[in-house]
């Protein structure tokens, strides 16, 4: 394939359906040429639950990307996410026949490490090196040149439910869109917001989506935890409805112009209007405290969940980059302070890496870092980002209009 | 290299509380992460503890003049007062008086707070002595709820039981000796993370042990010689912050610290524990941490039970994260259920619980309306 070929994304979120396009700038740089979405329907935590209204939707935004830029979309990578999401360690190794170490043996066990045995209803979504061990030396990051007679290799293969991914491709092809591969939102996202140097340094990378949270853990350049945790911004808006017996428009509405993450002092004096949904009903009022403290116990709960399982897996001290907020959700007023309180570690917004241009016009480009990191690993040809993805084939995706 | 900060503070809220710290700090020496916080500017002393002065604007730094309700507004006013000093903190160990001012108001809007920020929580409130009153002691009672309802685990100690094992009736003996008893419940948790001996208790497995348990007991024995184990069993059976009768509910969860220098014997150990199981039902699960500090208790064997109760359980709003499903929804409370939204997804669970009903329905937090 033409290496300056664009590439595409597709993305169908409990919340909005989007497509983005990219042309390839070489040296592992994109332009975002044109992207897209509209309000999806029949998503629910972040799994198709009505196939019909799912193709609809990514029918629609295909005929606006059509109708507003000048690419055609035929062919898109898929960023999928969910509870369906899971993870496996596994451990291969190999004889060396020299005994040190050499740039063959090193791709031959990264060969091998794609041989994970996973149930018929999975599907490998991605397989990443964790760590080498050479003889009884573990948690080796770069064994080249080093001596000894068994080479080891600790992987994590990010696997999904055959059956849910099916699903979305079906959506797609029934919009007459191709899907070529399939990647996980989670590493997307961290694509997307962290440079090299983070990597290594150590972060943690949670992508609020509508119905799923994404997060993933770095260290020594590599991935070390991915998980998903089917809670998101609908959540937080579904709390609200349900609070103040209001509409879901109503909710999230209230979600992103009046509420805090944090409860603040003088919350309890402030009341917000709430204009009557239907003609002949009364307007009435809510306090902002109450509201605050609705989204306080959501996002608190989830932060705390997403620490307890990094602490778990033994990498909140590793995390010396500190950890960074993406998706849609990462936009909510003083969420940035709760996250800092819960993890006690610097909590920064993601900003897009340098490599990526196109999205300067952007508000928050840090809500479109799923698909964004998608394009950034699916650059064709020998990018060196290519590692990010290993299991992607790369495929050309996305034709421009003649 | 990076040093953490100690997931562990200790807290003094008053300004018993921050007397209190202060002997608790030179029970255990260096090494305890603590902060003092009062209405009244001069519980912090000459500098000697880190403090934090509470409703400098509304007060003046004068105190509350025993008024709980001051102190409890002083703290709304700045409910992030603590937020810069709780960086990397998990646990924080609340040391307290009731039935005064700032300990007795200020506490269960502290505890509160805490809560949101998914920090677990421990508290140690002293109760007055029955020669101060009435109406402290009226005061007490009223902080007792807002305790219970936002802390993981509360202790309330009678000073006159705290002190009424001290053998004299020397003031200021007998006041140091209930300082000295506090000292060891409240550093049990340093003791048992920060010196562990051969059977250790991590971090979180005492976080999950203490969130959500309500209300506590707790009692030390010291002994000396061959027999000393028994000699600590018999004195805490003996103990009256442990005096249990037919009413008493059952004990859910013992936590035990062992303290001991280089002499410690197995035997010792298994004695205590059989023991302590014994004494308060073998349905009890025990949580057992020894501690080695041959500097501080060479030749000496020191217990430190803290005992929860089964029916404590269910008082508390679990803090995010380490929560157990409710066991029970008093009269008139809202039914926990999904929402529409959620009602044919399959269901997020997290320790039992059914994330996608509304974590302030799971919570029971009040809304203003």
């Amino acid at each position: 394939m033409n290496p300056s070929d664009p590439i595409a994304a597709l993305e169908i979120g409990t919340t909005r359906t989007v497509i983005a396009i990219a042309e390839p700038l070489g040296e592992g740089r994109i332009r975002v040429a044109a992207y897209d979405g509209i309000p999806s329907s029949g998503v629910r935590k972040s799994q198709i639950v009505d196939i019909a209204q799912a193709r609809y939707s990514v029918a629609s935004v295909q005929k606006k990307l059509v109708t507003q830029s000048d690419y055609a979309v035929a062919q898109a990578y898929l960023v999928v996410s969910g509870p369906q999401i899971r993870t496996q360690e596994s451990s291969v190794q190999i004889p060396l026949a020299r005994g040190v170490v050499s740039d063959e043996d090193i791709e031959e066990i990264g060969d091998r490490m794609y041989d994970v045995t996973l149930p018929a209803e999975r599907q490998a979504l991605e397989v990443a090196r964790i760590c080498y061990g050479l003889d009884d030396i573990e948690n080796i990051v770069s064994p080249k040149g080093m001596n000894g007679h068994i080479l080891k290799l600790r992987a994590l293969c990010i696997h999904g439910s055959a059956q849910r991914i099916a699903d979305a491709k079906s959506a797609a092809d029934a919009a007459k869109l191709e899907i070529l591969d399939v990647c996980y939102a989670g590493t997307s996202a961290a694509a997307a917001v962290l440079t090299a140097q983070q990597k290594r340094d150590g972060a943690l990378v949670i992508d609020l989506g509508g119905g799923s949270t994404n997060f993933t853990a770095w260290a020594d350049g590599r991935l070390l935890y991915a998980d998903v945790i089917g809670v998101g911004g609908d959540h937080v808006t579904e709390d609200i409805r349900d609070a103040f017996t209001i509409s879901v428009a109503q909710a999230e509405q209230l979600k992103f112009s009046s509420a805090s993450a944090m409860i603040g002092p003088d919350d309890g004096s402030v009341r917000i209007p709430i204009p009557a949904s239907t003609p002949g009903f009364n307007a009435a009022s809510i306090s902002l405290r109450a509201l605050n403290t609705v989204v306080n116990a959501r996002l608190s709960e989830l932060f705390t969940i997403v620490r307890t399982k990094i602490d778990e897996a033994n990498l909140l001290h590793r995390l010396n980059a500190g950890v960074f907020l993406t998706g849609g959700g990462s936009s909510m007023k003083n969420i940035l302070p709760l996250a800092s309180n819960v993890f006690g570690r610097a909590v920064r917004l993601g900003q897009i890496v340098p490599e990526v241009e196109g999205l300067e016009q952007e508000k928050n480009p840090a809500a479109l870092a799923t698909i964004v990191g998608t394009l950034i690993q699916t650059i064709p040809s020998e990018s060196p980002r290519r590692s990010f993805l290993e299991t992607i084939r790369h495929i050309f995706g996305g034709n421009k209009k003649k | 290299m990076n040093v953490l900060p100690s997931p562990l503070l200790l807290l003094g809220v008053g300004g018993a509380g921050a007397a209190m710290l202060r002997g608790v700090l030179r029970a255990y020496g260096p090494g305890i992460r603590a902060l003092a916080i009062d209405t009244d500017a001069q519980a912090g002393g000459n500098g000697d503890i880190p403090f934090l002065l509470l409703g400098g604007n509304r007060l003046a730094g004068r105190g509350t003049g025993g008024q709980p309700a001051s102190a409890r507004a002083a703290f709304q006013d700045t409910p992030t007062i603590l937020d810069t000093s709780l960086d990397g903190v998990r646990t924080v160990v609340i040391v307290t008086a009731l039935g005064g001012g700032t300990g007795g108001g200020a506490t269960g809007e502290i505890l509160k707070h805490l809560h949101t920020l998914g920090i677990s929580t421990l508290v140690f409130a002293t109760l007055p002595f029955a020669f101060e009153g009435a109406e402290r002691m009226r005061n007490a009672r009223t902080a007792i709820g807002p305790i219970e309802q936002h802390a993981d685990v509360s202790v309330f100690l009678p000073l006159d039981e705290l002190v009424s094992t001290a053998g004299t009736d020397n003031m200021r003996d007998s006041l140091a000796h209930g300082i000295d008893t506090l000292a060891l419940g409240v550093t049990l948790l340093w003791r048992v993370l920060e010196r562990p001996g051969y059977i250790q208790l991590d971090a979180e497995r005492l976080r999950s042990v203490l969130t959500g348990c309500g209300r506590a007991h707790f009692a030390t024995a010291t002994a000396q010689g061959p027999d000393r184990a028994d000699a600590v069993l018999a004195a805490l059976s003996e103990s009256p912050l442990l005096k249990r009768d037919d009413t008493s509910p059952h004990v859910r969860t013992l936590l035990v610290g062992i303290l001991a220098g280089d002499d410690l014997r197995l035997s010792e150990v298994g004695t205590v524990a059989s023991g302590l199981s014994a004494a308060f039902g073998l349905g009890a699960a025990l949580e057992l941490g020894t501690v080695n500090d041959e500097a501080t208790f060479s030749g000496r064997l020191t217990v430190v039970a803290l005992v929860f109760d089964e029916s404590a359980t269910t008082t508390r709003k679990p803090t995010p994260g380490t929560v157990r499903a409710p066991t029970r929804e008093r009269a008139g409370e809202r039914a926990l259920a999904r929402t529409d939204r959620f009602r044919h997804s399959d269901a997020t669970m997290w320790n039992d619980e059914d994330l996608d009903i509304p974590t302030f329905v799971r919570r029971h937090l009040t809304l203003d309306r």
